[in-house]
């Protein structure tokens, strides 16, 4: 579905990507793991065309992803109900003046019928229980409210790929549990979402595949257990540290430890 | 939620910051009574929209204290009906004009020419007249402006004034600056109150200004880098640079109703001071 050939990419000086290359097929659950500043966030918007290599390839249905397919209206609509991205900051993606406005936004750019919107929106609304929020304005939502409001003006569209920046970042447990059922149930199990994280103890229940990334280039590939299981490897792409704490009969001890966001 | 509470600084800054906070809070206040089940809550934004702009214009029209008088008092008496009580309004509204209104008005007290109100007393009937019309013509706009506000939603309001074929586009940049004004006040909120929890002692005038100038510059760097975030996520669903909105209002009859009797006492306030 989604093939990455030796694509880098630099913000000014900073090489974002190194010489990534990775291939995503249809109907795969993806993890792109890796701590902050690895890349994660810069490959996911590649993959939603909204950046595009300086050198390299990016391709979604042999069809290659560059600034010259996206001037064409078709091809952009197009791809833009078959890919959706959901940002780690919801505020980013919440620009409407209400939570209804919010998810229409994506159908009307699609210029679906009036009736049609309002259908959809009230579904999708209703599937991720927040109809009683359709009035409000973002600003008068929690932040579990919110990341709920900006999953489903993408999921409006039902695309066929859904592409997660830190979806669990800054929430609750509760809203993290909510987030992450979601995530497992959407599309009876069978669409593709590529969810790029650095929390471990999400991977096993979202992730048939792993991706890691350290520095901007891809370090492993693997199944969950694998990556997971690998303790060097997860110290060496800081996404484990030792960590030292007290215990009532034994004192002081370390431990390998994950962060959950 | 957007519920801010800031003790009163006596900083520049902090001051800026806190009025700010201040008005953010109005506008809770104001979705709040929107949402309240009241008369004019009930009406058509686009109705209230347009009755209400005609009513201001024949108010800045009409040449009759008593009309505009009359305005006033049904303003006042459609705020209560409408759930907001005359308190608040004296509080949001006709103090803080009487005031603003009262010292621009008060030379005109003086130095029109005309006959004296009383013998041997500075001030002329005229200029009584003038600062009169000044002040209840203020008072009467902006206590019908206020009314708008606090009985209908900001995104209703925004729709509304397509009536008055204003551009789409024009529309949505007013709704989503309104929307990351609550976003940078709450960065700045955050880093104001970072800032106070590290700063011991009185700051001199020019760390303060430092500061305060540290500050801009830090939030006009975040508003671009969340701009280009909100131009991305509106890209990824679909923005082409076209914009278009969901109108969903509903005419029905009683809103035909509201729309005559709106046309009906701009046009009288108009006649009455002919």
């Amino acid at each position: 579905m989604f093939i990455v050939e030796d694509v880098t990419f630099r913000y000014q000086s900073v090489v974002a990507l190194n010489n990534v290359s990775l291939e995503i097929e249809e109907g795969r659950r993806i993890a792109l793991l890796g701590a902050n500043g690895s890349g994660k966030s810069t490959l996911l918007r590649m993959l939603d065309g909204l950046c595009f290599p300086d050198s390299g390839i990016v391709s979604f249905r042999n069809e290659i992803l560059d600034e010259s397919h996206f001037e064409h209206d078709d091809f952009a609509l197009d791809f833009r109900r078959r890919v959706g991205l959901v940002f780690q900051n919801p505020d980013v993606q919440l620009f409407n003046p209400t939570v209804f406005d919010e998810v229409a936004f994506g159908p009307l750019q699609m210029r679906w019928s009036k009736q049609e919107i309002r259908e959809r929106v009230a579904a999708t609304l209703d599937t991720l229980e927040i109809t009683h929020l359709k009035d409000r304005p973002p600003h008068r939502l929690s932040g579990g409210e919110k990341k709920r409001v900006a999953i489903a003006s993408v999921l409006v569209l039902d695309p066929e790929v859904l592409l997660l920046d830190e979806p669990t970042a800054a929430l609750d447990p509760r809203s993290q549990s909510q987030i992450i059922d979601l995530l497992i149930g959407w599309g009876d199990g069978k669409k593709t979402v590529i969810t790029a994280t650095h929390d471990l103890g999400l991977v096993e229940d979202i992730a048939d595949d792993c991706f890691l990334l350290q520095s901007g280039k891809l370090i492993a590939h693997g199944a969950p257990a694998g990556i997971l299981g690998d303790e060097a490897l997860l110290r060496s792409s800081n996404l484990i540290h030792e960590h030292r704490h007290a215990h009532p009969a034994l004192g002081f001890h370390t431990h390998p430890h994950s962060h959950r966001t | 939620m957007s519920q801010i509470h800031l003790g009163k600084s006596r900083s520049f800054v902090g001051r800026t910051i806190w009025n700010l906070s201040r008005g953010m809070n109005f506008a809770a206040l104001a979705e709040d009574s929107a949402r309240a089940g009241g008369l004019l809550q009930s009406v058509d934004p686009r109705i209230k929209v347009v009755g209400t702009l005609a009513v201001i214009v024949a108010v800045a029209l009409t040449h009759s204290l008593v009309a505009i008088a009359g305005a006033f008092l049904v303003a006042t008496i459609l705020a209560a009906l409408s759930r907001i009580s005359p308190f608040q309004l004296a509080r949001w509204v006709w103090m803080p004009v009487f005031l603003f209104t009262g010292c621009i008005a008060l030379p005109a007290i003086f130095l029109t020419p005309g006959d004296p109100f009383r013998a041997g007393w500075p001030i002329t009937e005229q200029g009584l007249r003038t600062a009169g019309f000044l002040l209840m013509r203020s008072e009467t706009a902006v206590s019908l402006s206020t009314l708008l506000v606090l009985t209908t939603r900001w995104a209703h309001i925004l729709k509304a004034l397509r009536v008055l074929r204003l551009p789409v586009v024009f529309v949505v940049i007013l709704g989503m600056t309104y929307r990351y004004l609550f976003v940078m006040l709450e960065i700045a909120l955050d880093m104001f109150e970072s800032r106070e929890s590290r700063t011991v002692g009185v700051l001199e005038g020019p760390d303060k200004r430092r500061l305060a100038t540290a500050t801009v510059g830090v939030l006009l760097s975040k508003s671009y880098h969340l701009s280009t975030d909100v131009h991305l996520a509106m890209q990824s669903r679909g923005f082409r640079g076209e914009v278009y909105i969901l109108d969903d209002f509903e005419f029905r009859r009683a809103d035909g109703a509201w729309l005559f009797l709106f046309f009906a006492a701009a046009t009288a306030v108009v006649w009455a001071g002919r």
